[in-house]
């Protein structure tokens, strides 16, 4: 993959987040009933997560990027 | 090659075990993971962890793990004509045995910071200490949590340090290998039933980077020379990522995300995954995911070495490759089956989770010689909240 497409692949993301940010209204505590369902939560739990992520880590050569932290533990 | 799988599923017990909103509730959780590939690695990793609260400010959690591992690779016997440790032509462990089993334990603890500038935020710390008979690490992971606009929009700061240790059963040396991780993720509230997160990951490795199990084969006249491999010292990786979760219904929920990666040895990845899950009933979530990545390879892999380099590897991780992983999971929570004796506590959560992993690398494996890699993730766990 080029400069070319890393560059775009990053401000599409970025592209995503302020467009994402300019169109979000402010969301009250009473409004977030939906968002507090354990299927809304990303990474509603976290060993189950980090096994997955983990796994995968070694089968591919790349890191990071998921949510999950990550540390030494021989994976790089 | 096998360390790093088995101490790479050691590394989820670094996961945060904050959600963003709040501090960890107390938690018990047992589970029963297994690996089973045909590379013929196989094993088996029950981990415990449990989470207590002891004020309204503060946890403290714990966590135990061993593996229980077998591997075709690791039984190889083969001398290293090249470079300096050469080595005894040891084995891993009988057929019949497993070739290795290693422990783990971590500690952490939660803080709610109740005053000060940062009043509101959370802190976590969480230690991590793994040993086995050729690898050891240690491990420190901090995460800062901030909730800002009403808390709708959440910033959390992270940084890993591990320090690690190789001194591996076929050579006659130890070596270091360093690791500092830096994150940053940014979640933000878009509508009561969308919610979006854009994560940022700096990893900078440096010392023992390659695998000492795996050798490079090279063709010299009429003998076949074994070297060791021999990667970089030092690797930057960076990582951007972008996950959107959308109520859809009232009983369904989409999970998307992507992610693009790039290093220092010019690996360059793309992730994409999606996740639907469902309520089958109001105590049963089925959920079913697929993921798709695709990497290059870095930029010293080669998949045949006609004379000695300075970097040389077979490590099919660094070879161009691609893979599909499909999950099915099932999670099932108690209070609900009045009947049925196990599931009649309303604190007790029992999930099931099948993963079949398909990568496909464009050259074979330097040890199986296979191409395509399938493998079976099962899980079993339960949770408890007390």
């Amino acid at each position: 993959m080029t400069g070319k497409v890393r560059r775009g692949m990053i401000l599409t993301m970025l592209g995503l987040l302020f467009s994402g940010l300019m169109s979000c209204a402010m969301v009250q505590p009473w409004q977030r009933g939906e968002l507090a369902d354990p299927i809304m939560i990303f990474d509603e739990n976290p060993i189950e997560a980090g096994i997955k992520e983990h796994y995968l880590d070694y089968r591919e050569g790349s890191v990071g990027g998921t949510g999950a932290q990550s540390g030494g533990c021989g994976c790089g | 090659m096998v360390k790093r799988l088995v101490a790479g599923l050691c590394a989820l017990l670094l996961a945060s075990p904050l959600r963003a909103q709040d501090l960890p509730d107390n938690e018990l959780q047992v589970a029963i993971n297994s690996y089973f590939d045909n590379f013929n690695v196989k094993i088996v990793y029950p981990t415990i962890s449990m989470t207590k609260r002891f004020s309204d400010s503060s946890t403290v959690s714990v966590r135990y793990l061993v593996d229980v591992i077998s591997a075709a690779s690791m039984r190889s016997h083969f001398n290293v004509d090249g470079v300096t440790s050469a080595t005894e032509n040891e084995d891993g462990g009988g057929d019949d045995r497993p070739d290795e089993v290693r422990h783990e334990i971590g500690l952490g603890v939660n803080e709610l910071l109740t005053g000060g500038l940062l009043k509101g935020g959370t802190f976590s710390l969480n230690a991590l200490y793994s040993r086995e008979h050729d690898y050891s690490s240690f491990t420190l992971a901090s995460l800062f949590t901030y909730l800002l606009a009403k808390k709708n929009t959440t910033l959390q700061f992270g940084f890993v340090r591990s320090w690690d240790r190789v001194f591996p059963q076929i050579r006659t040396w130890t070596r270091k290998k360093d690791v500092y991780t830096y994150s940053f993720n940014f979640t933000q509230i878009l509508s009561p039933i969308f919610i979006m997160q854009v994560i940022l990951s700096y990893n900078n490795s440096h010392g023992y980077l390659a695998d000492p199990y795996q050798v490079v084969r090279i063709i010299e006249g009429d003998r076949v020379a074994t070297y060791e491999t021999s990667h970089p010292d030092r690797r930057i990786r960076k990582a951007i990522g972008l996950r959107l979760n959308y109520k859809v219904g009232p009983r369904a929920a989409l999970n998307f995300g992507v992610r693009y990666y790039w290093d220092s040895w010019d690996v360059n990845s793309l992730t994409t995954n999606i996740l639907y899950q469902q309520y089958l009933h109001p105590a049963v979530i089925l959920g079913l995911g697929l993921r798709n990545y695709i990497q290059d390879r870095a930029f010293f892999f080669k998949p045949q070495y006609l004379r000695p380099e300075e970097y040389m590897t077979v490590d099919t991780k660094l070879n161009e490759n691609y893979s599909n992983n499909y999950q099915i999971k099932l999670s099932i929570n108690g209070g609900y089956f009045k009947n049925v004796p196990f599931f009649q506590d309303e604190n007790l959560q029992v999930n099931f989770i099948l993963n079949f992993y398909h990568r496909h690398s464009a050259t074979p494996d330097w040890h199986s010689r296979l191409k395509n890699l399938y493998a079976y993730i099962l899980s079993f766990s339960v949770r408890y909240h007390f």
